[in-house]
C-alpha cells in the first residue's frame, strides 16, 4: 500500500508537465480576471447593493471592502502576479500572491446576495492550483526528473478531476440515482430552455428521446470516469476527449460554459511532447555537424 | 432538534469562519512543506496530500462547500415532473416609445443580469421600496449607458472592455440582444412563469407579472 502510494505520488517526473500546468493555471486565471475588469468597481456601487452581504461571508473572502483605488491596485497586482507565474519569474511569491488575490476577488460576483460560494465561476482550480505551485519546488526546463515535479502535478490534476467526481457525488447525495434517469435529464434540458435564451440544440434533443438517454449516459461517464485520467495515461487518452466533447454538447444543449475547459490540457503528455521536440532539436543539431551532413549537402 | 432562525443564522455565520480556517489550514500545511528540511519534507508533503483528500471526503459526506474546494452541486435537482412550473425574474428596459427591450448582458458588468435578478429575488422583499428604487435607477442608468455603447458599435465595454470578443463568458451563456435605437427611460422587473414541457411546444405560453418599475 505504502509502496503504491509512493509510486503514485513520488515517482520521478520531468519538470515539463509541471511547467505546462503552471502556465495553464495562470493563463486560465488571467483569461477570467481580464474578462471581469470591472470587479474592483463593485465597491463603488450604491450601498444598498451591499446591504445583504453578510459580514462573515466578507471576512471569509477577505472582502473588507477597501476603497476603489486600493481594490483597483489589488486587481492590477493580481494580473501582474499571474503574468509572472505564466512567464516563470518569481514563481513562488507570484503564485502565492495571485492565489490570495483571486480568493479575495472570486466572491465579488456573488457577494451581494451572500448566496453560496463562487463554485463553477472559474477561479476555484486556479486558486488551489496556484497555491500548490507556490508550495512546490520551482521547476526549470533543464532539471533532471524528480519526485518533486510529480506530486504537485498529480495533486492539481486530481483537484481538476474532483470537479466532476464531486459533482456526480452531489447529484447522488442530494437527488439520488434518479438524477440520471432520462426523464430527469429531459427535465433539465427543458429547464434550461428559458424564454429569453433557448440553447441552440435543446429543442432537437428534447424531441429525440434516444439522444436524451445518450446524454444521460455521457453525463455519468464524465462525472464518474474523468478521475481515471489521473491514474492512467491510457484512460486519459479516452476520457479527456470524451469530456471535451461533453462540454461542447453541454454548451449547445444547456447553454452552460465551463470556464476551466482549458485545464483539460493538464492531461496532455507534456513530457513526451517536450522530449520529442528536444530529440528533434538534438537530431538536427547532430545533422548539422560536419560528419553527419545529409547526402547531397555540399 | 428544532433551532430557531436566529440560532441558525449564527451557526451559518460561524461556519463561514470555519471555512476560512480550513483554507488557512491548507495554506499552513503548504508553508510547512516549503520550510521542511530534506529529512522531513516527504512527510510534510504526505500531510498536505492527506489534508486535501480528507477534506474532500468530508465535503462529499456533508455536502457542503469550502471554496476553493467544493461539492460542485451543479443542477442537483429532480425536475422529472412534466407538470412542473418554472419561474424567473427578468428585467426589461423601456424606450421612449414604450417598447420593451431585453437588457444588454454587459450592462451591469462585472455582474451578469441573473446575478442581479437573484439579488433582487433574495434582498428585494427585505428592503424598502425607496431603497429598491435607488438600486433599480442605478441599473437603469447603466442599462442606458450600455445601449448607447452598443449603438455606437463599441465592442469593448463592461466585461468585454479588455478582451472584446475573446472575453470569457458567464457560466450561463447569454445571447446577444438587439440594442434599442431609442434611449431607455424606464426599467421593469417581471416574474416570468411557464411550464417547461408546454413551453417546448408553444413559445407563447409564458406569463409575466410586474414586480417593480422605476422611471429615470
Amino acid at each position: 500500500m505504502i509502496e503504491r502510494w509512493n509510486r503514485f505520488w513520488f515517482r520521478p517526473a520531468s519538470p515539463h508537465a509541471l511547467i505546462a500546468a503552471r502556465f495553464l493555471l495562470a493563463f486560465n486565471a488571467l483569461w477570467i480576471v481580464l474578462s471581469r475588469p470591472a470587479l474592483p468597481d463593485l465597491v463603488r456601487w450604491p450601498a444598498i447593493f451591499w446591504s445583504d452581504a453578510s459580514l462573515y461571508t466578507r471576512i471569509r473572502f477577505l472582502i473588507v471592502p477597501f476603497p476603489y483605488g486600493v481594490e483597483f491596485a489589488l486587481y492590477a497586482l493580481s494580473v501582474v502576479a499571474l503574468l509572472f507565474v505564466a512567464a516563470g519569474k518569481f514563481v513562488r511569491p507570484a503564485a502565492f500572491a495571485s492565489a490570495v488575490l483571486l480568493y479575495h476577488f472570486a466572491d465579488f460576483e456573488k457577494i451581494f446576495s451572500s448566496s453560496g460560494s463562487p463554485f463553477f465561476r472559474g477561479l476555484a482550480l486556479p486558486v488551489s492550483g496556484l497555491l500548490i505551485i507556490a508550495f512546490a519546488k520551482v521547476p526549470r526546463a533543464s532539471d533532471e526528473s524528480s519526485p518533486e515535479y510529480r506530486w504537485p502535478l498529480v495533486l492539481i490534476q486530481l483537484l481538476f478531476a474532483m470537479t466532476y467526481l464531486m459533482s456526480g457525488i452531489a447529484k447522488l447525495r442530494l437527488v439520488g440515482i434518479s438524477w440520471f434517469r432520462p426523464a430527469n435529464f429531459t427535465g433539465i434540458v427543458l429547464a434550461k430552455m428559458i424564454p429569453d435564451a433557448i440553447p441552440p440544440w435543446a429543442q432537437y434533443v428534447v424531441d429525440h428521446p434516444p439522444l436524451i438517454a445518450l446524454c444521460a449516459a455521457g453525463g455519468i461517464a464524465i462525472d464518474f470516469f474523468t478521475i481515471t485520467a489521473v491514474f492512467s495515461r491510457r484512460a486519459a487518452r479516452i476520457i479527456v476527449p470524451i469530456t471535451f466533447i461533453g462540454h461542447v454538447l453541454i454548451m449547445r444543449i444547456l447553454d452552460v460554459f465551463f470556464l476551466n475547459l482549458p485545464l483539460l490540457l493538464l492531461f496532455v503528455n507534456w513530457e513526451w511532447l517536450f522530449g520529442a521536440r528536444r530529440e528533434r532539436r538534438g537530431g538536427s543539431a547532430r545533422a548539422a555537424e560536419p560528419g553527419n551532413a545529409p547526402a547531397g549537402t555540399p | 432538534m428544532h433551532l430557531d432562525g436566529e440560532t441558525l443564522a449564527r451557526i451559518r455565520d460561524a461556519l463561514q469562519l470555519v471555512r476560512l480556517a480550513i483554507v488557512i489550514g491548507f495554506v499552513v500545511a503548504g508553508i510547512r512543506v516549503i520550510r521542511a528540511s530534506a529529512a522531513i519534507r516527504r512527510r510534510r508533503i504526505n500531510q498536505l496530500i492527506a489534508y486535501l483528500l480528507a477534506l474532500h471526503i468530508v465535503i462529499a459526506l456533508a455536502q457542503t462547500d469550502v471554496w476553493p474546494f467544493s461539492n460542485y452541486p451543479m443542477m442537483t435537482v429532480d425536475v422529472s415532473d412534466p407538470a412542473r412550473v418554472q419561474q424567473l425574474p427578468v428585467f426589461r428596459a423601456v424606450d421612449q416609445r414604450g417598447a420593451e427591450w431585453q437588457v444588454d448582458p454587459c450592462s451591469w458588468s462585472p455582474l451578469y443580469p441573473q446575478n442581479l435578478t437573484a439579488w433582487l429575488d433574495v434582498v428585494g422583499p427585505k428592503i424598502t421600496s425607496a431603497q429598491r428604487g435607488v438600486a433599480m435607477r442605478y441599473l437603469l442608468h447603466r442599462a442606458e449607458e450600455a445601449r448607447r455603447r452598443r449603438i455606437e458599435s463599441d465592442r469593448y465595454f463592461g466585461n468585454a472592455a479588455l478582451l472584446g470578443p475573446f472575453t470569457a463568458p458567464d457560466i450561463d451563456l447569454l445571447p446577444d440582444v438587439a440594442p434599442s435605437p431609442l434611449a431607455f427611460h424606464r426599467l421593469r422587473l417581471y416574474r416570468q412563469t411557464w411550464r417547461p414541457a408546454q413551453f417546448a411546444r408553444d413559445r407563447s405560453s409564458v406569463t409575466y407579472q410586474l414586480i417593480d418599475e422605476v422611471t429615470e
